[in-house]
């Protein structure tokens, strides 16, 4: 593992992905392939020499070269976030360091394994990186997302997500809407309980590994649950993003 | 013990991948693989699942298991300041996975 530097990158590109949600592609002078699942740090300074600081998930596969995506939700109060989505433009520089976290990663001597990801709102960042770099290495274990959002506006790669599905026989997008379902839906209507996990979990010949992110208290519930259905503790990778909502 | 208090904090906590980049720039390894045994209740665990609180003047880690204070980090302008004091035993796998 490397030492890892502040750097300066430069931002390429902003997409708007949801109205809360956008992802910045930033240009490396010092780019090292990441694992999927792995983060950078991103640092804001002031004029004052105040600094802010906060950890945002690479959501681009390693595949894509010399630059990251990071995606970003604007957190209410949130004076990282509220800076990046209202104060940054194409051309502007931020200062990062990575890749970071050698724990909530997806390694290629896993693609062999049946695969549960299991998102709640922006903990799906992470997530997508295993999920593009998988296709990207031509992986066909048994792979299923669970991915809990509001509504479908604020499906982060939604489009995305169902042509994996259509074009992948070996990979389930399981989306559960918390608030608003989209007419005639028929999927799951409510937050991940122990019900939704144990029809997942049923779904798969064997037992998956997983890998969970979102919201903190998503995330130990979930964590907590699958334990008590019988997945191993050493086969749940967790990942805690704090109070971001769905 | 105040609720509402109580609720913010559980959702505020992070974990030990969120202040794993402090601690590789200040180490030069990925710490984030470690395992750590908590010097209170001697429970055994990844270094990523300890529990983090970061919103504080300086980082607090603590176990998931008893919630005893594994590992704080303060910094300050000149300065890293780390108390190890709640942390028995550490060991890192070096095969890297």
């Amino acid at each position: 593992m490397e030492r890892i530097q502040w750097q300066l990158a430069r931002v390429k590109s902003i997409v708007q992905e949801t109205p809360r949600v956008k992802t910045f592609t930033l240009a490396l002078p010092h780019w090292t392939p990441h694992l999927p699942g792995q983060h950078y740090d991103l640092r804001l300074t002031a004029e004052d020499g105040y600094q802010a600081q906060r950890s945002y998930s690479i959501a681009s596969p390693p595949e894509q070269t010399g630059e990251i995506d990071l995606t970003v939700e604007l957190i209410d109060d949130g004076e990282v976030s509220a800076y990046l989505h209202e104060g940054i433009t194409v051309g502007d520089q931020l200062e990062v360091r990575g890749p970071i976290g050698g724990y909530f990663v997806w390694r290629d001597a896993m693609k062999h394994e049946p695969l549960l990801l299991v998102a709640g709102g922006s903990g799906v960042v992470p997530l997508i990186a295993m999920l593009r770099h998988r296709t990207k290495i031509g992986a066909t274990n048994p792979t299923r997302l669970l991915f809990s959002v509001r509504s479908v506006e604020e499906a982060i790669y939604r489009t995305e997500l169902e042509e994996m599905a259509k074009q992948d026989a070996q990979f389930e997008l399981l989306l559960t809407y918390t608030r608003e379902a989209p007419a005639g839906w028929t999927g799951y209507h409510r937050r991940i309980d122990r019900t939704i996990l144990t029809d997942v979990l049923n779904r798969f010949a064997t037992q998956p590994f997983s890998f969970i992110c979102g919201p903190t208290l998503l995330v130990e519930q979930v964590a907590n649950t699958l334990a008590e259905l019988g997945l191993p503790a050493d086969t749940i990778r967790t990942e805690r993003f704090g109070p971001t909502g769905t | 013990m105040n609720p509402e208090t109580d609720t913010i904090n559980e959702a505020l906590r992070l974990d030990g991948n969120a202040v794993a980049g402090d601690l590789q720039m200040l180490m030069g390894f990925d710490v984030t693989l470690l395992q750590a045994q908590c010097r209170h209740c001697r429970k055994d665990g990844v270094f990523a699942s300890l529990i983090a609180y970061v919103r504080g003047p300086g980082i607090v880690l603590r176990c998931p298991t008893c919630e005893g204070l594994v590992l704080q980090i303060v910094k300050t302008p000149t300065s890293v300041i780390v108390n190890l004091e709640g942390m028995a035993r550490s060991e890192i796998d070096l095969t890297n996975r």
